[in-house]
């Protein structure tokens, strides 16, 4: 079931009576989620994804915007009628139901034509229940379950009803970190079987990005980037983005552009015209890579903010053009503008006449890596030192006071000093 | 250790000496009283230990009619009581302008005299020559024909001694009810509405199994609470309810020792214990009742 | 996650049958709130009328026009009711005070103080919460009538004092209380009784101040004890005291004067109330039962 999103917004009243201002917890979602793809809504807390998330389950009722299901406008309908399934964050399991009677409750409710034989409900439970693998629990109570026991009566119990979409409210966050690695592909493994579309929300980056097949990064209520997991890692449209996504996180520097160099401090130590050159490369190879990525155009048009209903492949275009313009917009010979500078982790390389020179302030092996702390005096206010990830093989003196590293093109982000909207 | 020792037993002195004074010794008492026969209260000799107190009080034509009416206000109230809270307290979850307003008028019977508001429950029911009454004059709008209900048949007066009994209970039920009720996770509604359960269902197959503890324990209290009812019966009919023919068996408790028909402590101290025994009987049948039928936390 | 769903949020659509129903439980919700408050308003109503009036009413009026404090004089001045007002606040007062202390020591010497066989004594003060008053009641007039202390304070208060839930209610609220606060205490060198003092009663303050209202409530209610205890009207509580004007009351039957009487001894714990809403009904409902 494809799903589609149109000028959805939701405000709540304003909390108290001094404050005047009301929260707009989703500011006019466009997207479409493609049928049978897994959705990853990825955000900090706050920024409205679970909002979204009960917008689209119809406990909530938008402010304005349209909701469709396919070709069918469900804005208007109840929950109940919506033919969704919803995992909520605690589970929301029944306490007195065992685990059979759970999974069996939301059949019981179905009246008239859609009425169930006591054998065809026993035979969905049985069903979903060995979906899950909770076949051989099914007379236990919720609380003699362990947490992943609990979620995946959950999800049976979301899935019973063989829903359009399925829901879910952070299905991990109650689960310890080693459960969390098994459930996360254990719902990865369930979505493939059925081919559900469905969305999940969370505040890990990880578990969006191991999982899902598009995600949607959001702040404040408002969608920043829509694309493949390794798309918006690897492009990520503004300064959010790029330090929500990876872990460890970006570094961030303070530069300046300069005669289409990017500069450190004193030291040039990239030259953007080959960035770019590099970039859109491999941006291309991803567009002509990617098949039916229709989430993608319209993630791309709405992330881009520009209304231009070109086709896909274009997409990812678009932004690079925009961002080269603006480049080359700024970069007047000789008069320099001041930008801030992503670095991801694994962007820099050591060598021995590397433009950046950085203090070396410690290392930590963590066997396949290594781990480099180092300071540069260009880093953003309040950070005292950047984590570079480099390969074990390379050897770096732990007793130097220096190193010096050359950057990979593809790992340097660009930004606006203005809007944090990415330049390069 | 030693003088930590002595100290704690220092604290808890006052409370033992209390406790000890007024709860311990007369409990062991009471029963010794039960056993001595023809006990005089003023030279505090009895004639010998047996159980006549006890088949005195239970031929008392008073003593039964003090658990007739103890068992029928039982009966009634506790029910009607538990069940009008339930569904007042549903009714209250379901709002939320004036809730606070509700919450705090449906409270004040709490915090009032049950022996002076009973008064003003009996000036309403009263029929007298001057007037018959507010009530009364409400039953005639309906085209009913007058009652006493507080000097008349024993019909009227079991339905006031109900009523009243009923008014005073609610607002301890529809408080503890209510907090019941909101402290049921709402996302347990929120799945359910999702899976379009339709709201009476909601509320028999999810509301009412998560309260089930809380309907248990007001049920039991109620019981509890019921057989020692007096104040209320006093309030609307006087002290001598002996002579009204509704005294209840605490009331009975209290005649045999006190007032005009008193200065029997055996015969207060065997009735006392046969109210017990009926309480305790009955509140070990609910638990054994309710523990089969309800969902508890763990 | 950050927002709870409110009721409000959800029910943004009212249907005509949702809307009937919703009106049907208001009206169900005021119709209890009229059977509650009208005997409240009956008793005001009927306590400004005069007696003449009153009388002369044969069907009940449901208003006044000549309002009158003239019933509130004949209350204060026909019977003692006064002495009974001050009777009963000299009661509350000393019995609530009696009981704070033996309650703080007792719950202290529980929750911070070990002591051998401290487990042991608990469990039999719980299991004293099971005994009904109504069995003890009768040796305790006994007791007070052998030692000669009936229509005295003493005999009106001492039986009154105790009550073994207030113990384990403060108990359970000083164990919450960190022990390395006792400990930093103990390096100052600060005595037990001072620490209790200023410490645990301080951070307990919400407990300490849920059982005196309940237990002041308690008090100015209590019926049955004060009738056993009392036969001279000069020591009569309010609830004996009105019990009293029933029976006797004012040589002929006045009504309207007996429910002055009645407005007089309710409005006291209903301003309480008022007052100390929240905190009355969390007491409550935190274990507090009628009587």
């Amino acid at each position: 079931m494809k799903v589609t999103l149109q000028n959805l917004t939701k405000k709540f009243p304003a909390r108290g009576r001094k404050s005047r201002d009301e929260v707009i917890a989703v500011n006019d979602f466009n997207f479409e989620i493609p049928d049978g793809k897994l959705v990853g809504l990825l955000g900090p807390s706050g920024c409205g994804k679970s909002t979204a998330l009960n917008l689209l389950c119809g406990l909530l009722k938008p402010t304005e915007g349209r909701i469709y299901f396919g070709k069918e406008d469900v804005t208007d309908l109840p929950p109940e009628k919506r033919g969704v399934g919803m995992v909520f964050q605690n589970y929301a399991l029944y306490p007195h139901l065992t685990v059979k009677q759970n999974i069996q409750f939301p059949l019981e409710n179905l009246k008239g034509a859609d009425k169930l034989s006591k054998e065809e409900m026993q035979k969905r439970v049985l069903e979903a229940a060995r979906l899950v693998q909770i076949d051989g629990l099914m007379e236990r109570k919720p609380s003699e379950l362990s947490g992943g026991q609990q979620q995946r009566v959950a999800i049976a119990r979301a899935l019973v009803k063989m829903p359009r979409i399925l829901l879910m409210d952070e299905p991990l966050s109650n689960l310890d970190a080693r459960l969390r690695l098994q459930t996360r592909e254990e719902i990865r493994r369930i979505q493939k079987e059925t081919k559900i579309t469905t969305v999940f929300v969370t505040h890990d980056q990880e578990e969006a990005m191991s999982i899902s097949d598009v995600i949607v990064v959001m702040k404040d209520g408002v969608i920043q980037q829509i694309g493949k997991p390794q798309e918006v890692y690897d492009a990520p449209k503004n300064l959010f983005v790029a330090k929500f996504l990876g872990n460890p996180p970006i570094n961030v520097f303070e530069g300046s552009v300069r005669d289409g160099k990017l500069y450190l401090g004193d030291a040039a130590v990239m030259n953007l015209a080959d960035a770019v050159r590099q970039e859109s490369a491999s941006a291309r190879e991803n567009a002509s890579s990617q098949a039916g990525g229709s989430a993608q155009e319209s993630a791309s048009s709405q992330a881009s903010g520009s209304d231009s209903a070109n086709g896909a492949g274009q997409a990812n275009g678009t932004r690079q053009a925009s961002g080269s313009s603006q480049a080359s917009g700024s970069t007047q010979p000789g008069s320099a503008s001041h930008v801030i500078v992503g670095i991801r982790p694994e962007g820099f390389l050591p060598r021995e006449d590397g433009p950046l020179v950085c203090g070396l302030k410690g290392m930590e092996i963590m066997g396949r890596d290594v781990s480099v702390l180092a300071s540069h005096p260009a880093l953003e206010e309040g950070a005292n030192a950047f984590r570079a990830i480099v390969s074990a093989e390379t050897q770096v003196d732990a007793d130097a006071s220096q190193i010096r590293f050359a950057l990979k093109p593809g790992k340097v982000f660009v930004f606006s000093k203005d809007t944090e909207e990415r330049l390069f | 250790m030693e003088k930590q020792n002595l100290k704690a037993w220092l604290y808890l002195l006052p409370a033992i000496l209390f406790l000890g004074c007024f709860l311990v010794y007369p409990l062991i008492d009471v029963f010794i009283y039960s056993f001595e026969e023809s006990y005089n209260f003023a030279s505090q000799t009895s004639s010998g230990v047996g159980t006549y107190n006890y088949s005195y009080v239970l031929r008392d034509p008073y003593f039964l009619q003090a658990v007739k009416n103890t068992f029928l206000l039982v009966v009634i109230t506790v029910p009607l009581s538990t069940g009008l809270a339930l569904l007042i307290s549903v009714g209250l979850s379901s709002i939320t302008a004036l809730k606070n307003l509700f919450q705090t008028v449906f409270f004040l019977p709490y915090v009032t005299n049950t022996l002076a508001v009973g008064l003003v429950f009996m000036i309403l029911f009263k029929r007298t020559p001057y007037t018959d009454g507010f009530i009364n004059l409400l039953l005639g709008w309906f085209g009913a024909s007058p009652v006493d209900f507080i000097d008349g048949p024993y019909w009227a007066k079991m339905f006031v001694l109900c009523l009243y009994t009923v008014w005073v209970v609610m607002p301890f039920k529809i408080l503890i009810l209510t907090s019941a009720l909101a402290s049921v996770n709402r996302s347990l509604y929120n799945a359910a509405r999702v899976d379009g359960t339709p709201p009476l269902r909601i509320f028999f197959r999810i509301t009412l199994p998560m309260i089930s503890p809380t309907l248990v324990y007001l049920i039991i209290t109620g019981f509890i609470g019921a057989f020692k009812a007096y104040s209320d019966a006093v309030a609307l009919f006087g002290a001598n309810l002996n002579a009204a023919g509704m005294n209840t068996i605490v009331g009975y408790v209290y005649d045999m020792l006190y007032g005009s028909s008193g200065g029997y402590p055996s015969y207060a101290s065997a009735a006392a214990i046969l109210l017990f025994a009926i309480v305790f009987t009955i509140t070990c049948i609910n638990l054994l009742v309710s523990r089969k039928h309800v969902y508890y936390f763990s | 996650m950050s927002r709870q769903i409110s009721k409000k949020d959800t029910e943004s659509s009212a249907s005509p049958g949702k809307r009937l129903v919703k009106g049907l439980n208001y009206a169900f919700l005021a119709f209890w709130g009229l059977v509650v408050l009208f005997p409240f308003y009956w008793m005001v109503l009927t306590s400004v009328k005069g007696y003449g009036a009153y009388n002369s009413e044969y069907i009940p009026k449901l208003y006044t026009l000549a309002p009158t404090l003239e019933n509130y004089r004949e209350a204060f001045t026909a019977v003692p009711l006064a002495r009974y007002f001050l009777n009963t606040v000299l009661f509350t007062i000393a019995t609530t005070l009696l009981m704070l202390a033996v309650t703080v020591l007792a719950a202290y010497a529980f929750a911070r103080l070990s002591f051998r066989g401290r487990n042991l004594v608990f469990v039999l003060f719980l299991s004293l919460m099971m005994i009904p008053n109504e069995l003890v009641v009768i040796t305790n007039y006994v007791t007070i009538t052998n030692l000669d202390l009936r229509n005295t304070f003493t005999g009106l208060i001492l039986p009154s004092v105790t009550s073994v839930f207030y113990i384990y209610l403060l108990k359970e609220n000083f164990e919450q209380v960190p022990d390395q606060l006792y400990y930093a205490a103990k390096v100052d060198g600060t005595s037990d009784l001072k620490y209790l003092w200023k410490v645990m009663i301080p951070l307990c303050r919400p407990t300490i101040v849920t059982i005196t209202i309940l237990k002041a409530i308690e008090c100015w209610n209590s019926y049955i004890w004060p009738r056993l205890a009392t036969d001279d009207q000069n020591y009569f509580l309010v609830s004996v005291g009105i019990q009293a004007i029933r029976e006797s009351g004012f040589g002929r039957e006045n009504i309207p004067a007996m429910m002055a009487a009645v407005v007089v001894i309710s409005l006291p714990l209903i301003l309480l109330f008022l007052i100390f809403r929240k905190m009355i009904m969390e007491g409550v409902s935190r274990g507090g039962t009628k009587g």
